[in-house]
């Protein structure tokens, strides 16, 4: 809308004096890579504990389906089968999963086995434990289940029809909540538009599909009374509640603690469904139980994304001026809540995307189908919403006669806005767009790729060039799910650590994060060994998460790009009060004022008399050991702690609030060719420019962006769920499920820029979903390759199928798929 | 899932047909990849079948009922499958008709099929559908002509 004003500004910039500017910004070989190249890292699969025993799973054929009976008498005899559960044992021994829903959709009923009804196929139906994995398996296979088939629902707008079949009965409806936001004058501005462009678009369901599926070893100890769970999980502390209502344990008894994580994408955000049967069984048997998920469990029943289809009508002047836009969207959340519906809300974050857009109404719905339960899958919700604004800008720029690049230009806020509020309230924090997009076009040659587009589409080549803006907000505002329940007692965003200098000197630092292969030890030593400006090999960061020494807020956990912006300022925050005890106790050994006092290089000294200096290690000793020698009355102990939280505020009554701490940028650039024979589009050309603020790692940073355009590209040409009109998910193995390998991912091109944020006291922003960009990308480039041809494409996914048809079409008029 | 239908001509009698056609303990025999079967009436049996499509290997457990008897041209019957994550359930009517070499059977089958098998074979389910239930009839015009 416009720039935020002064005293909004002053009360998110951060204080970053304690920076050294030493370790940030440098090429550190990664702390955790050593081990993990060399095959060493800890996952729950490594974890073998004395007695354990293996849990395997019935799953329902069925999308929808009553179950009339169940028999295990012949799984229960089996030997070395140890338990067999149904949903009905389950429903004894815990209340159902707490619903974050309004009501009526409360009253949906979600045990972690299907109790009298199955919602979507491969929910749990029963489990084994069983002195192996074998034996549960083969009893498995045992347990005879009478089902009584029901008509499926697997059409989101469908779903929403008077007399489709109900997911859940007790609800009355498959509508899990509507939501309708009005920001800015829409109407005055649709009346006021030169012209009215509107399209209907849908985002399809994919998964991240992680190298290592959802695992738990649960560990009941009789003697303390305290269950532990090793687990994979992306966010243990979100989940708590579940458990501990689960398990009806408090939480100093119950212990979470996760490792090395294979990655998570997102998907590893709901498998606490796994923590707690497994968690049940162990406290039942005595015994330590193991799960490891299949890949094709995991691919059919773990988590997917919420699909999404949006109708978007853009209020345009004849210049390319985007006024206002109007949306109505549907989100298909699958069978239960267990993350969602936050994605209904989500994506307000970005909600003008990266435009001077003056008004926005989103009038939004989210319903159950006989789906797989989804989650917040890499780009959560703002990827599709800006794939939907990305998309439009398109259609308006062909409309009009304008250059892609153009529109955006246009639009685009400019940096003289920084920080600009955004009409429903959202506060970029920094960066000039405008510039980042003329350097990605230069970069990536945009106008020459232009002038030869237009000689290869003479000689009949079908050549498409793909431009895209996005953002990757960062560091979530978890208020933000009071715009669909106002009375969730959920919001802020924030992170703990504790950065320890131990009486030798050196530096342990404990986080809040669950990282899944992003760096957090890596990071977080490089911000530690600048702010006290000691070797970052002196700085030894615990790894994963443990309930038991953790610092920890309900907010903690790895997702939503958050540790850049909120992690790693709580890292900072620790660190440089750190620093400041071990200034004033410098001073008073030195005999020197506390304003003199310099840290540096491991030791501190005293600026007016070099001479008179120690090494930071004989104040650690001194600290913990000699404490006599310290200032009197200073605690002993070299233990700081933080947690870091940004300003963050609950919506008003309007639902206007900000939603991210930062705001990183993108442009990608593509450029596509598509075979005529085979409708497979091939990149020939891919250019990013990254603005994630003050880069900590450039490795890493590096990383992430090919992370996201491979899953990007993958999105957007080969991996997508298929679900046929009974529920049955056609391609749940990575047969079908078509996952890249480095022979689809294209050469990339990464430049950056780099404007700090000034929210962080790092300057550093969140980047670690890339906010679905390379989706946007390839398929604007995809349909600037067909659009001479006729064709649109009106999905986030663009497979050779759906081209042909769209060349064939060509022959005989206009199409649109 | 689409309807199949298949013709088989038989050198045997009408009533040799029917005769095997309606004992359970000979046409649970031409059920393919059997493991074991065991008859409970004239009108029903249950079977073990080894399946194996793609990557997917294992025993399916088959449930067989006669829905319909008119003697001695057509019977309708019912195979309820499950197993390996999956449920198939054919639903299948014989007509058998005197012709000049012995007689012709005719049959049609409905096939619904769940679950994982749906989802690994989406590709070529249709094709092992169709096989399976022409074998079982190939197998009785096979065991009546020797």
């Amino acid at each position: 809308m416009s720039k935020a004003p002064p005293e909004i500004i002053s009360l998110y910039t951060q204080d970053s004096s304690a920076l050294t500017l030493k370790w940030l910004g440098k090429p550190l070989k990664p702390k955790e890579d050593y081990r993990l190249v060399r095959g060493r890292g800890t996952f729950v699969d490594d974890i073998q504990l004395p007695r354990m025993a293996y849990m395997a799973f019935l799953r329902s054929p069925y999308s929808h389906a009553r179950i009339k009976r169940i028999d295990v008498s012949r799984a229960k005899s089996m030997p070395g089968v140890l338990l067999v559960w149904t949903g009905d044992d389950i429903k004894r021994r815990m209340r159902p999963l707490p619903q974050a829903t309004p009501p009526p959709a409360r009253n949906a009923i979600d045990y972690p086995l299907a109790v009298d009804k199955v919602r979507f196929q491969g929910e749990p139906v029963a489990m084994v434990v069983a002195e192996s994995r074998y034996i549960a398996e083969d009893a498995v296979n045992q347990i005879d289940v009478d089902y009584e088939p029901l008509p499926a629902v697997v059409d989101a707008e469908r779903a929403l029809e008077p007399g489709a079949p109900l997911v859940h009965e007790e609800v009355g409806t498959n509508l899990i909540a509507h939501v309708h936001y009005k920001w800015g004058d829409v109407d005055y501005y649709f009346q006021h538009a030169d012209l009215v462009v509107e399209a209907k678009f849908h985002y399809h369901r994919f998964t991240g599909a992680p190298l290592e599926t959802n695992a738990v070893v649960a560990d009941y100890d009789e003697r303390a009374d305290v269950m532990t769970i090793y687990c994979n999980n992306q966010a243990p502390m979100e989940w708590l509640p579940q458990l501990s209502a689960g398990l009806n344990m408090p939480y100093p008894k119950l212990r979470v603690v996760t490792r090395d994580i294979g990655g998570g994408f997102g998907t590893k955000l709901i498998n606490y469904v796994y923590m707690i049967l497994a968690a049940l069984a162990s406290k039942e048997l005595k015994r330590p139980v193991k799960y490891m998920e299949t890949r094709t469990e995991n691919l059919q029943a773990a988590a997917h994304n919420a699909e999404r289809t949006c109708t978007v009508s853009a209020a345009v002047r004849k210049d390319g001026t985007v006024l206002a836009l109007r949306m109505r969207c549907v989100d298909d959340d699958g069978a239960y809540s267990r993350h969602e519906p936050a994605g209904m809300t989500v994506w307000a974050q970005v909600s003008t995307g990266m435009y001077k857009i003056r008004a926005l109404e989103n009038d939004y719905y989210a319903v159950f189908t006989n789906k797989c339960p989804s989650t917040s899958i890499r780009g959560f919700s703002r990827a599709p919403h800006l794939f939907m604004i990305e998309r439009i800008m398109d259609r308006i720029a062909r409309r009009l006669g304008m250059d892609p690049a153009e529109i955006r230009m246009k639009n685009l806020v400019g940096p003289e806005e920084m920080p600009y509020m955004t009409p429903s309230g959202g506060i970029y924090d920094s960066g000039n767009w405008p510039e980042g997009l003329r350097r990605a076009l230069e970069a990536a040659d945009y106008w020459g790729w232009r002038k030869r587009q237009e000689e290869l589409r003479r000689q009949g080549r079908i050549i498409g060039v793909g431009v895209v803006v996005g953002s990757d907000s960062a560091g979530p505002n978890m208020a933000q799910v009071k715009m669909y329940n106002p009375g969730l007692p959920y919001t802020g965003g924030t992170e703990g650590a504790l950065v320890q200098m131990t009486p030798d000197g050196k530096v342990r630092v404990i986080l809040g994060s669950s990282p899944q292969g992003m760096g957090h030890e890596t990071t977080a030593a490089q911000v530690v060994a600048d702010v006290l400006d000691v070797s970052y090999d002196d700085i030894y960061v615990q790894t994963g998460f443990d309930s038991f020494s953790s610092v920890y807020t309900m907010h903690s956990g790895t997702y939503g790009s958050r540790f850049a912006p909120i992690g790693l300022s709580a890292v900072y925050l620790a660190a440089a009060r750190l620093k400041e005890k071990l200034a004033k106790i410098a001073a008073y050994l030195l005999k020197c004022p506390e304003g003199d006092v310099v840290i540096e290089n491991g030791a501190a000294r005293c600026a007016k008399d070099p001479q008179r200096s120690m090494e930071l290690r004989r104040i650690a000793r001194i600290a913990y050991g000699n404490v006599n020698e310290l200032p009197p009355g200073m605690e002993p102990g070299l233990y700081s702690l933080a947690i870091f939280r940004p300003p963050f505020q609950n919506p008003d009554e309007n639902r206007r609030a900000n939603l991210a701490l930062t705001y990183s940028y993108n442009v990608h650039v593509v450029v596509v060719e598509i075979d005529p024979e085979t409708g497979m589009p091939k990149i020939l050309s891919y250019t990013a420019l990254e603005d994630s603020g003050r880069i900590v790692n450039p490795l890493i940073v590096d990383g992430q962006v090919h992370g996201a355009i491979a899953h990007g590209v993958a999105e957007a040409l080969y991996e997508k769920y298929h679900y046929d009109e009974n529920g049955n998910l056609l391609n749940p193995t990575f047969v079908d499920y078509l996952v890249p390998t480095a022979l689809e991912i294209p050469d990339m091109k990464v430049i950056h820029m780099e404007t700090p944020s000034p929210f962080t006291p790092t300057g550093a922003k969140g980047m670690g979903e890339g906010g679905g960009t390379a989706v946007q990308a390839v398929i604007s480039a995809v349909e600037d390759a067909l659009a001479p041809l006729g064709g649109e494409l009106g999905e986030s996914h663009a497979d050779p199928e759906t081209i042909l048809r769209i060349l064939k079409g060509a022959a005989r008029g206009k199409s649109e798929v | 899932m689409p309807q199949f239908k298949g013709s088989e001509v038989i050198s045997a009698p009408r009533q040799a047909v029917w005769d095997f056609l309606t004992d359970p303990q000979k046409v649970g025999g031409c059920v393919p990849g059997l493991k074991s079967l065991q008859v409970v009436d004239s009108d029903h049996f249950n079977a073990e079948v080894q399946v194996g499509i793609g990557i997917l290997r294992g025993t399916v457990k088959v449930k067989y009922e006669v829905v319909e008897k008119v003697p001695p041209e057509r019977i309708a019957m019912r195979m309820d499958g499950s197993g390996v994550g999956s449920k198939a359930l054919i639903n299948a009517t014989v007509e058998l008709k005197e012709a000049q070499q012995g007689t012709q059977l005719d049959w049609v089958a409905d096939v619904t099929v769940s679950g994982t098998l749906a989802g690994l074979g989406a590709r070529y389910l249709n094709d092992i559908a169709f096989k399976t239930v022409s074998d079982i009839f190939k197998c009785t015009k096979e065991k009546l002509s020797k």
